[in-house]
């Protein structure tokens, strides 16, 4: 992954009495985080073709208690630092770290289970040390249509509200119903479709939300009863889709079908009471398919669970300050809109 | 022999499946495989390589102009035209819990 940061970033790691253990390098994806900046940008106003291929600066804050090249955040801003600037905790590392940490066990450096200290670090690159970055003109393809938050708010329904700062995100019943009548004619496999509609913009309220207005069955993807495999026919079939419907929609999201009932199918229903699988999960499959197609910061992924106990339930998924996250939704009505 | 041009190839669009990033790549090595190329410009797109085990995904590069999936082994100088417009396409996996499978 390309690393535009004029700062190298690394882990150091210590034991609990402070003697150090080792000091690896980081290349953190900083993609996630740049399309959450590039979205904040987009919610002020600036025009989505220049805010969405903004090509922000990372740079260290600095920790006060132990100095450079010790790191409590990292802060990302325009080349020219105007606001906004996007602060990402270190919690945004969790999962390199882990990985790193796994490595010191394999090595022999760290006892399993033991417990350590991580804690990020950076120094500036050498000039001749940065990658390449720049040198190509990127275009961004993200149109914002007008459109009225409270028209919407006034007939939809909230589903797992979390009262976070996630933009919006309307779908249509019909679609939710068009989703479970695939499942439930695929209850063996999983199966899968793209959601498209807009991205939006209330200019009362100025805020962006994301408005779904159907979805494209993924009807070349290959499902069996623990994955999907998106092939590339699948994109060019949802392409050639989106572009005969000729609406002006992009891309929003994605989702599939996790056929519970066949993974479940040996378990207790004490255990199945406990187990996140009835309740909706992303798997590390799904989150690296929504990192590596749906990386823009609105996009969602929705996973129907279909636990063989009632209609698929639906949890929806999506990025919060640059890690994947569950999320709320919001259901429209039948005739909100038209989903055809 | 390449049919349309030699050296060089002058100005790609190369866009992810989405539609909504591209980018334009100035000049590309008509020497070198599209399978090569592709590698580039993953880098380019800010493109994931590996799958959730750390598998290679595989990405197939879609030629828009004659509707397409271009061969990793072809030659670029062969397939490719200037102002033509490149789609990367991933084989990548939905699904349950690795633990599952």
């Amino acid at each position: 992954m390309a690393d535009g940061s004029t700062y190298a970033f690394g882990v150091a790691f210590e034991r609990l009495d402070g003697s150090p253990i080792e000091r690896v390098d980081l290349t953190p994806d900083w993609e996630p985080a740049r399309e959450r900046f590039r979205l904040l940008v987009a919610e002020r106003g600036v025009d989505p073709s220049v805010a969405f291929a903004l090509e922000p600066l990372v740079e260290p804050r600095w920790s006060g208690l132990r100095g450079a090249p010790f790191v409590s955040a990292c802060r990302l801003r325009a080349g020219d630092r105007s606001e906004p600037a996007l602060d990402l905790g270190i919690g945004y590392f969790a999962g390199s770290v882990q990985r790193l940490s796994s490595e010191l066990v394999t090595r022999g450096l760290l006892g399993e289970g033991e417990r350590y200290c991580a804690t990020l670090i950076a120094r500036p690159r050498a000039e001749g040390e940065r990658p390449r970055r720049g040198a190509l003109r990127r275009r961004a393809r993200v149109p914002i249509r007008p459109a009225s938050l409270a028209a919407l708010e006034r007939c939809a329904v909230a589903h797992e509200d979390r009262g976070d700062n996630d933009p919006l995100w309307f779908v249509p019943g019909e679609l939710l119903e068009q989703a479970r009548a695939r499942v439930a004619s695929e209850r063996e496999r999983e199966t899968g479709g793209v959601l498209v509609g807009h991205l939006c913009r209330d200019p009362a309220r100025g805020r962006l939300f994301v408005l779904a207005t159907g979805q494209i069955p993924a009807l070349a993807a290959v499902g069996d009863a623990t994955s999907l495999s998106f092939t590339a026919e699948t994109w060019t079939e949802t392409r050639a889709e989106l572009d005969r419907r000729a609406r002006g929609e992009i891309m929003v999201g994605w989702w599939h079908s996790h056929p519970v009932h066949l993974w479940c199918r040996d378990c207790t229903i004490e255990c199945r009471r406990l187990c996140a699988l009835d309740r909706g999960m992303f798997s590390e499959s799904d989150r690296r398919l929504h990192r590596t197609v749906f990386p823009r910061a609105f996009a969602v992924g929705l996973v129907l669970s279909d636990t063989g106990n009632g209609p698929p339930g639906v949890a929806a998924f999506g990025w919060r300050d640059g890690l994947i996250a569950r999320r709320g939704y919001h259901t429209l009505p039948e005739g909100a809109i038209d989903v055809s | 022999m390449s049919q349309f041009s030699e050296g060089p190839i002058a100005l790609l669009e190369v866009s992810d499946v989405t539609g909504q990033r591209a980018v334009d790549i100035e000049e590309v090595d008509g020497d070198a495989t599209v399978g090569e190329l592709v590698d580039r410009l993953l880098a380019d797109l800010e493109l994931t390589r590996d799958d959730a085990d750390g598998r290679p995904i595989t990405y197939r590069a879609r030629l828009e102009r004659e509707g397409r999936h271009l061969h990793a082994a072809e030659r670029v100088a062969d397939a490719l035209r200037t102002g033509d417009r490149l789609v990367l396409q991933p084989n990548i996996d939905a699904g349950g819990p690795a633990d599952r499978r």
